[in-house]
C-alpha cells in the first residue's frame, strides 16, 4: 500500500462507515446540525452555482468552441446518436426516479395546497420536482463530464478530477497538494453518495416485498436481509471482467423501467396524464432559468425548511454524482463536438424525465384529486410505498409491482460494480483497469457506507449526510469550470 | 451568538470572495503542463 491516496480515502470513508454503524443516530443528527447550517446561509451560493454551471454550459455550447471535438479532431462518435441517447438515459435512470416518480410531486402538493387550491398546487409540484432533475441537475454533470473528456481524450490527461488543474496550473507544490485534495473529496463524495443510493434502493425494495406479499411491519429486518442478497449479487461481478455483463443489466433495468412508463400511461387515466405532461413540459420551459435563482429568503420558516430538505439536498447530491456519472458519460462520448456533448446531456435526459414524473406525477394527482384514494396519507406514512399503492391501483399489480421490485435491485447491482471501478480508477492515479482486489475493498465500503444509512431507518437522515460529503465538491465544479475556459482559450491561439 | 453570527458573516465574505479567486485563476498567466 503505497498509494497515499488511496489509504486516506479507505481510511476516511471506513470511518465514517464505523462511526454510523457504532453511533447511527450520532452521525445522522451531526451532518444534520451541520448541513442545515451551511443550507442555512450559503443557498445563495449553491444556487448561484448550479445556475451560473447551466448558463456556461450553454455559452460554450453555442460558442465556436462547441465545434471543438472530445478527441482528435478526426475522431468520429463511437456510438450511434440514438444509443448514445439511450445510454444516457440509463445513467440518468438511477433507483432514484422509481422512488420519487409519484413521491415527490405529491410531497410537495402536500406543503402546496394549504397556500392555493389544489389544481394550481398539482401544477406547482409537478413543476418543482422537474426543476430538481431537470437541465440544472443534467448541467452539473454535463460540465463535469465535458471536462474529464475534454482533458482526457483531446489533451491526453489521466481520467482523475485533479488532472485539468495539474494541466493548466502546473506541478508546483500547491497545485498537487489542491489536486490531491479535490481526488480525495471526489471519491468520498462519490462513496457517500452512492451508499445514500444503496440505501434508498433497499428501502424501496422493502416496501416492494412488504406489498407484494401483504406484510406488515417488517421493520429493519427485512430490509438488512435485502441489503444481504444485494451484496451476495454485488460482489462476484467484482472479481471478474463483467462490463458487458454490466450494460446488459442496466439496459434491461432501464427496459423494465420505460415498459412500467407506457403501462401506467396505457392503463392509467391516459388523457388526464397526457394533460399532466404537457403542461408540465410548458411550465418548465418557461420558468426553469428564473427558478434556478429563487433562493426563498423572504419566505416563512417552513418554506425555508422544505427549500433545505428539497431544492438545496438535490443540487449538492447531482454534486456529489458528478464526478461518478461524469466518467461514465465522458467514456461514451468520445469524438463528438463539444455542442453535441452539451446539449445531448443536458437536454435529452431532461425530456425524458419530464415525461417520467408527468406520467407517475399525474397518476398520483389523479388520485388525490379524482378518487378517494389515501395517497396523500401513504405519502405522508409511508413515502417508501408510494409507487407500489399507485401501481396496486391499475390491472395486473402484483406483476407490476415485481417489475419495481427487480428493477430497483439491478440498477443498485449495476451502480456499485461501476461506483466501486470508478473509484478504484480514482484511487489508483487514474488507472483504467483498477486491480480487483482495490475494486473489492471498494464494494465493501460502498456496502458499509450503505449500510449505515440503511441503519439510520430514515430517508431523511439519508440525505443529509449525502449532502455533508457532497457539500466541498460545489467549489470543486468551480475551479473544473475555470481549467476548461482557460484551456479553451488556448486552443483558439493555436 | 454575537460570535457565530461573526463566524457566519465571514464565511459568506470567503464564499463569495471565492469567485473573486477564480477570476483571478481565469486571468493569470499560466503555462502548459
Amino acid at each position: 500500500m503505497s498509494n497515499p491516496l488511496l489509504v486516506t480515502a479507505m481510511l476516511l470513508t471506513g470511518a465514517i462507515a464505523l462511526w454510523g454503524i457504532l453511533d447511527t443516530e450520532g452521525l445522522a443528527q451531526t451532518a444534520d446540525l451541520l448541513v442545515s447550517v451551511q443550507f442555512a446561509s450559503r443557498d445563495w451560493f449553491i444556487m448561484l452555482t448550479v445556475s451560473a454551471v447551466l448558463i456556461l454550459s450553454l455559452i460554450v455550447a453555442v460558442s465556436p468552441y462547441g465545434r471543438l471535438r472530445l478527441g482528435k479532431d478526426d475522431e468520429r462518435p463511437e456510438f450511434s446518436t440514438v444509443s448514445w441517447l439511450t445510454m444516457l438515459f440509463a445513467a440518468g435512470m438511477g433507483v432514484g426516479l422509481l422512488y420519487w416518480g409519484t413521491a415527490e410531486p405529491v410531497s410537495h402538493y402536500l406543503l402546496l395546497v394549504n397556500g392555493g387550491g389544489p389544481e394550481d398546487a398539482a401544477a406547482a409540484a409537478l413543476f418543482l420536482t422537474n426543476f430538481h432533475w431537470g437541465v440544472h441537475a443534467w448541467a452539473i454533470y454535463a460540465l463535469t463530464g465535458l471536462v474529464i473528456a475534454y482533458f482526457g481524450f483531446r489533451l491526453g490527461c489521466p481520467s482523475l478530477v485533479s488532472a485539468p488543474i495539474i494541466k493548466i496550473f502546473g506541478t508546483s507544490r500547491i497545485t498537487v497538494a489542491a489536486g490531491w485534495v479535490i481526488d480525495l473529496l471526489a471519491i468520498v463524495a462519490i462513496a457517500i453518495g452512492l451508499g445514500g443510493s444503496v440505501a434508498m434502493g433497499v428501502f424501496q425494495i422493502k416496501a416492494g416485498i412488504d406489498a407484494l406479499f401483504g406484510l406488515e411491519e417488517t421493520g429493519l429486518g427485512l430490509a438488512l436481509v435485502v441489503f444481504a442478497v444485494l451484496c451476495l449479487a454485488y460482489l462476484p461481478p467484482l472479481l471478474v471482467e463483467l462490463s458487458k455483463g454490466m450494460a446488459v443489466l442496466s439496459n434491461a433495468a432501464m427496459a423494465i423501467a420505460t415498459a412500467l412508463l407506457l403501462f401506467i400511461l396505457i392503463t392509467g387515466p391516459t388523457a388526464f396524464i397526457m394533460g399532466g405532461v404537457v403542461q408540465a413540459f410548458g411550465d418548465y420551459a418557461g420558468n426553469s432559468l428564473v427558478h434556478g435563482f429563487r433562493t426563498f429568503t423572504f419566505m416563512d420558516s417552513q418554506v425555508e425548511d422544505w427549500f433545505q430538505d428539497w431544492t438545496l439536498t438535490y443540487m449538492v447530491w447531482w454534486l456529489a454524482w458528478a464526478p461518478f456519472v461524469g466518467v461514465f458519460i465522458a467514456r461514451i462520448s468520445r469524438g463528438r463536438t463539444i455542442r453535441e456533448f452539451i446539449l445531448g446531456v443536458i437536454l435529452g435526459p431532461t425530456l425524458f424525465s419530464i415525461l417520467w414524473f408527468g406520467v407517475f406525477g399525474s397518476i398520483g394527482f389523479f388520485a388525490a384529486l379524482r378518487t378517494d384514494l389515501p395517497i396523500l396519507d401513504v405519502v405522508r406514512d409511508n413515502v417508501d410505498g408510494v409507487t407500489f399503492f399507485v401501481l396496486d391501483q391499475l390491472p395486473l399489480a402484483a406483476l407490476t409491482t415485481a417489475m419495481v421490485v427487480c428493477a430497483a435491485f439491478l440498477f443498485l447491482v449495476t451502480s456499485v460494480v461501476s461506483a466501486s471501478f470508478v473509484l478504484g480508477m480514482f484511487s489508483t492515479g487514474g488507472n483504467l483497469d483498477p486491480p480487483r482486489r482495490i475494486k473489492l475493498v471498494w464494494g465493501v465500503l460502498l456496502g458499509a457506507l450503505g449500510l449505515v444509512m440503511i441503519l439510520s431507518g430514515s430517508i431523511d437522515a439519508v440525505r443529509s449526510i449525502i449532502a455533508l460529503g457532497a457539500l466541498p465538491f460545489v467549489f470543486v465544479i468551480l475551479i473544473l469550470a475555470v481549467c476548461l475556459l482557460k484551456a479553451l482559450k488556448r486552443e483558439q491561439l493555436q | 451568538m454575537m460570535l457565530m453570527d461573526l463566524i457566519d458573516t465571514l464565511l459568506n465574505m470567503t464564499v463569495f470572495g471565492f469567485f473573486g479567486f477564480l477570476l483571478w485563476l481565469y486571468f493569470i498567466e499560466t503555462e502548459d503542463n
